[in-house]
């Protein structure tokens, strides 16, 4: 059989790699040692978080699967650092991880030109010539491109196939590892090694040689995840409550149905009991007996990490939070740790609130080989082995949305690689995606890389709620988008430009003015942007004002600035097993300037919150009310255009717009300031020995991430401010003086 | 090396004295190849031990001897450049010097462009760029007080404020970031009190720098001399300058073109402007002439209006400033109640009044400028560090209104992220200092800055 692309482990990586090189056209291997493990949460039952948000909206805008299967699937939904600004919010969300898995597994065996293999793959084949053309793939490229060519001259050989341990040889033009941690996976609990991937998973380990034969060279790295306890075993009842959000926030720019039951979850503490037990069983814990040998995260430290590197701190922090709907673990957040099970026994009933706790399975770290991205080229191509990318665990990321991010580039690189296009590299004014990606191969890695917002220099251009807005464009040119979800994106941003434009448009007027607070003499002639401006007004009170004042509307009247502001569900049965949910009340919906609606009882609960708007109005004494009903949905659940109400993601992104302007339009002027550098390209081969007054280490680093901009050269770790000016003297001079000949 | 293609792997020479004849004229070399060439200079001379003058004698391409020289070598990284340096002490004759170089380039090395010593030096980063412009400073100077900042800020004075600055500025935003990174395990961290005292400080430190800073120390007070026609401006600057720079004829109107001296008195480097004399009934080319002079003096640092005692014409209210200091020309025709009453007139429309001088007699020459002087000298306290580039001081007026951004959006209430987006930017104003995110054209302009062999 001969596929064009091969991709080897379908956690988050790889189904994204597989589905993005599918709507692309290619003809996609999916490989995974069990089929009943595709898109596997292996820690945390979470999706989203600081920066990692951010990742997830922009694979969404991108056509990507992570955003739709998370909303889908998601059991809790909220916005962090809600009050510190538009350019750090991020989304999050708990998932029904058995779930996850289903409606991904469904996804990709939905897709026609993906085969899914239940194999082990052991090694990829090398071999000599020219990779032909994928029919039906786009030669048009909008984005930042680095050449391909440079590495592919250099080398011989490109990948002709891979091999199976049951399905022999399988040929295929690319192969994209997405191994995670299963590369000689080692797993360790006190004195007990077991060789694993993670709890359950046999580990791969061929693989790890044969990626070293092909030139790739490897480190260790470590992990841990925490211990998994029964939920009927946690006294609930002592312990503080966290529920999420209403209205509840979205990755996806899509309306995706979700008729899940929301949870809430639970906080508790360590106590100096625990610290003690900890302590007094250090020496017990391979990561301190340095019996693993890889490094670990710093900003998910096990719990013997933070006792002992914060030892002044006299609790930490823990959140328990449900597996899923379905599921009787409890997945306590922070207590990562490789200390043996009765040691975790002991620490674990010291907590508050877990004093009677069973155990459904204890807590481990894994020790995996990775590949130092900095052997990685942009597009996430080896520069070792053209046809050969990696992407996800492998490359020293920790995280599912980190993971997600390269397979999804690595899959559109593979296919454009196969059809002799340049790659799509983004910037990092650009997206995420790009900061990640730079940050991967201009950095290389030391320890398991997060991403944060503070990695991001532009933040306030790369906000959540613009990924779609930025991305999408690009998307459909690059052929990611299908013509369905394009006119989508191509009509919600009609709205926002609608919504932005009427903004404005139109002035205050004096009774405006005055409703707004505002001293109409003054104030009158302002438009309803420049009122938006001010800190102490927000949309809703300005959109209300366009409309008049409420008592002045006529019954019926075209109230299109009204919304629903909340909503809360009524008391759904809760989750079989996990925290009894906070008591809530029949369903009901806010409307601002109305007060609390009536007549929800006609809605479906669990309906996505956007589908809700406002019918009708009813202006009588002494209560006026709204009639709030969902907007019909269309056959694939899609939300038929009405002229009721401006959606609540719009309205966000047009408040940050009008409200944040300034600022944008500076860090724009600073970005094109920076393109300065970003524009002046270093030859791809260069040989920086003949530079001379580079330290070793810099020379050493330079040759190894081979930097084709003087912008990229600026990143790399160690890069003084000496040395860039003397690239970027020498890159003006002499362009050519240390080019190796071809 | 590519032909007439300047490159970093060559190995430059100059002179590092100022041509001329002296006791002593130095050589230097700076690169890869420096000890090379050494040897073949001095082919019977064993590789001297770095840092250690020896003797040599020195020959050229033919093998005649060229001069009896002390030599030095200055093994990388701990030269001047970072660089290998060689340094040749020669005799300080012109056609010995001009003979070595020859010899130099004839064994490869290449002619280095101004500044390009300095230039590799902040290139190799054995000195900031802050230290690298101060090497220029410390060329260039004519007075004391110059060659003492150049120096301060050459030893890292002024770099070394700014780091301190820039420490406590980023310990703010470890925080923040922190806060915005992590806010499920630090949720109720934000802006603290100490963060907006170490916002108030590094506030304080930046103004007092941008009080503190005198530009004229570098670019020169600029003094201009105005006065009604043939007061006797012209003859004045002749006096103070102490030779004919300026024609002087008994008809009044003869300066037409603005003539510009500079000159230097101890800490002050001020130039002087003669202007063409004003007055109302000027026309054509002097019209014009009187428009430029009101122009000077409008863009001076200071105006020195001359009046005579027989007919005293006074400034109009289009000059008279704070700047505006008056003196009294021809003393020797008037006698001293007049020149009491020209004094109290002056006093009287709240004019500064210098003194009396007289060309002709010889009188108060040097004092009238020794009064000028005394009062154009920055008062500096004793220790501040004083900034005289005007690239210093816009990236210091830069970071100060970043800084004030920042505390406003706190007072206000603004949110932590625009918050730490404008501290961010305030770093990178004073980064810029140093010469971190610098672009090259800045670069390109600071080193041609630099005389040859510097």
């Amino acid at each position: 059989m001969h596929f064009d692309v091969v991709v080897i482990g379908a956690g988050h990586a790889g189904c994204e790699a597989a589905l993005a090189a599918a709507r692309l056209g290619a003809k996609v291997a999916l490989v995974t040692l069990r089929l009943d493990r595709i898109a596997q949460m292996s820690c945390n039952p979470a999706i989203g978080g600081v920066g990692k948000g951010h990742l997830v909206r922009e694979i969404d805008a991108l056509g990507g699967a992570m955003g739709f299967v998370a909303d889908a699937t998601g059991i809790q939904f909220r916005r962090l650092n809600a009050s510190r600004g538009p350019a750090v919010q991020s989304t999050r969300c708990q998932s029904d991880s058995k779930k996850y898995r289903e409606v991904m597994t469904e996804l990709i065996a939905a897709v026609p030109n993906i085969t899914l293999i239940e194999d082990e793959i052991v090694e990829i084949l090398r071999g000599v010539g020219a990779v032909d053309k994928v029919p039906g793939t786009l030669s048009v490229l909008s984005a930042e491109a680095e050449n391909h060519s440079a590495t592919v001259r250099e080398r011989k050989h490109r990948v002709v196939a891979v091999m199976g341990l049951k399905s022999g040889k399988i040929s295929c033009d690319v192969a994209v590892v997405t191994a995670g941690t299963f590369l000689n996976g080692l797993c360790h609990r006190g004195e007990e090694q077991f060789a694993a991937g993670r709890e359950g998973d046999a580990p791969a380990t061929y693989l790890s040689n044969s990626l070293k034969e092909c030139g790739i060279e490897l480190g260790r790295f470590k992990t841990g995840t925490t211990p998994r306890l029964y939920a009927d075993s946690i006294a609930w009842d002592s312990l503080e409550k966290q529920a999420g959000d209403l209205p509840a926030p979205r990755f996806s720019f899509d309306p995706v149905p979700n008729t899940l039951c929301q949870v809430t979850c639970a906080i508790t503490h360590t106590t100096a009991a625990t610290h003690e037990v900890i302590r007094a069983n250090l020496h017990r814990s391979p990561l301190f007996q340095g019996v693993i040998k890889g490094l670990g995260p710093r900003y998910c430290p096990s719990i013997e990490d933070k006792v002992v590197r914060f030892a002044d701190k006299e609790r930490h922090q823990l959140f328990l939070e449900p597996e899923g709907l379905s599921s009787d673990w409890i997945y306590p957040n922070g207590l990562s740790t490789s200390l043996p099970r009765d040691v975790q026994d002991a620490f674990l009933h010291s907590i508050v609130g877990l004093e009677n706790c069973r155990v459904a399975q204890y807590g481990y770290a894994v020790e995996y080989d990775f590949a130092q991205p900095t052997q990685l080229l942009p597009s996430l191509m080896t520069k070792a082995l053209p046809g050969l990318f990696l992407a996800g665990q492998i490359n020293g990321t920790s995280g599912y949305e980190e993971a997600a991010a390269q397979g999804l580039m690595a899959g559109v690189n593979a296919v454009r690689y196969l059809a002799h296009n340049a790659p799509v590299v983004w910037r990092r004014d650009q997206a995420y995606l790009g900061v990640l990606i730079d940050d991967l191969v201009t950095l290389g890695v030391d320890e398991p890389y997060r991403l944060f917002t503070s990695r991001a220099e532009h933040r306030l251009t790369l906000r959540e709620t613009n990924a779609e807005a930025r991305l999408w464009r690009v998307a459909a040119e690059l052929g990611l988008l299908s013509p369905e979800r394009r006119a989508r994106a191509e009509a919600r941003e009609a709205e926002r430009v609608g919504l932005q434009q009427l903004l404005m448009k139109t002035p205050l007027g004096v009774h405006g003015a005055a409703a707004l607070g505002l001293d109409p003499a003054v104030s009158a002639g302002l438009t309803a942007a420049q009122a938006l401006k001010r800190p102490e007004l927000d949309i809703q009170q300005v959109l209300a004002v366009l409309a008049g004042d409420a008592t002045s509307l006529t019954p019926g009247a075209s109230d299109r600035a009204l919304w629903v502001e909340s909503v809360v569900a009524p008391s759904a049965p809760s989750a079989p097993h996990g925290p009894p949910p906070a008591a809530r009340g029949p369903r009901t919906a806010a409307v601002p300037g109305y007060g609390v609606a009536l007549d929800a009882t006609s809605l479906t609960p669990g309906a996505s919150d956007r589908a809700l708007w406002v019918e009708s109005t009813n202006l009588g004494e002494p209560d006026r009310t709204a009639t709030v009903r969902e907007r019909p949905l269309g056959g694939d659940g899609v939300v038929v255009a009405n002229a009721w109400g401006w959606d609540l993601v719009t309205c966000t992104f047009v408040e940050e717009e009008v409200k944040y302007e300034g600022y944008i339009a500076r860090e724009a002027r600073e970005i094109v300031r920076l393109q300065d550098l970003e524009g002046v390209s270093l030859p791809s081969v260069f040989d920086y020995r003949v530079l001379p007054g580079l330290s070793r280490e810099l020379r050493e680093k330079l040759t190894q991430v081979r930097p084709l901009t003087l912008g990229q050269a600026s990143r790399i770790r160690g890069m003084t401010p000496a040395a860039l000016a003397l690239l970027r003297v020498h890159a003006k001079r002499s362009p050519s003086v240390g080019a190796k000949e071809g | 090396m590519l032909e007439g293609v300047p490159s970093l792997a060559d190995t430059i020479v100059a002179p590092a004295t100022a041509r001329g004849e002296a006791a002593i004229a130095i050589v230097r070399l700076s690169g890869s190849e420096a000890p090379r060439i050494l040897q073949c200079l001095a082919p019977k001379l064993s590789l001297p031990v770095s840092h250690h003058l020896r003797r040599a004698t020195l020959v050229d391409a033919y093998g005649k001897p060229l001069d009896d020289a002390m030599v030095a070598l200055m093994v990388a990284p701990h030269s001047y450049t970072g660089e290998m340096v060689v340094e040749l002490y020669l005799h300080g004759s012109p056609t010995i010097v001009d003979a070595t170089l020859t010899s130099c380039l004839a064994h490869g090395a290449r002619l280095a462009r101004p500044g390009e010593f300095t230039e590799r030096a902040f290139l190799n980063g054995r000195m900031d760029l802050a230290q690298a412009e101060a090497v220029a400073d410390l060329i260039h100077a004519r007075s004391e007080f110059e060659r003492h900042l150049a120096k301060r800020q050459l030893d890292g004075e002024l770099s070394r404020k700014i780091g301190d600055i820039c420490t406590w500025l980023e310990g703010v935003l470890a925080a923040w970031r922190a806060a915005t990174d992590f806010p499920e395990q630090l949720p109720d961290a934000g802006v603290e009190p100490q963060h907006e005292v170490a916002l108030e400080h590094a506030a304080l430190a930046v103004a007092e720098l941008v009080a503190q800073a005198h530009l004229e120390v570098k670019r020169g007070a600029r003094v201009v001399l105005c006065g009604a026609p043939n007061v006797g401006k012209s003859t004045l600057l002749n006096a103070w300058v102490g030779q004919e720079r300026v024609l002087v004829d008994e008809s009044p109107g003869t300066t037409r073109d603005p003539i510009e001296v500079e000159l230097y008195d101890g800490a002050v480097r001020w130039s002087l402007w003669d202007t063409a004399g004003i007055h109302g009934a000027a026309t054509g080319v002097e019209a014009r002439g009187v428009e430029m002079s009101r122009a000077r003096i409008r863009s001076a640092d200071v105006a020195i209006w001359l009046i005579e005692p027989k007919r005293p014409v006074w400034p109009d209210a289009e000059v008279v400033g704070p700047n505006l200091w008056v003196l009294g020309s021809r003393a020797d025709l008037a006698d001293p109640p007049t020149r009491t009453a020209l004094a109290l007139e002056a006093a009287k429309r709240g004019l500064a009044f210098l003194g009396w001088v007289s060309v002709r007699a010889g009188l108060g020459i040097a004092e009238s400028r020794a009064a000028i002087v005394q009062r154009l000298a920055p008062k500096v306290p004793e220790g501040a560090i004083v900034v005289v580039r005007e690239r210093h001081l816009q990236a210091l007026k830069e970071a100060a209104a970043q800084l004030q951004e920042t505390q406003q959006l706190l007072q206000q209430g603004g949110t932590l992220d625009l918050c730490t987006l404008a501290l961010e930017a305030s770093t990178r104003s004073l980064g810029r200092i140093l010469g971190r995110d610098v672009d090259g054209a800045v670069l390109d302009r600071i080193f041609s800055d630099f005389c040859l062999g510097k």
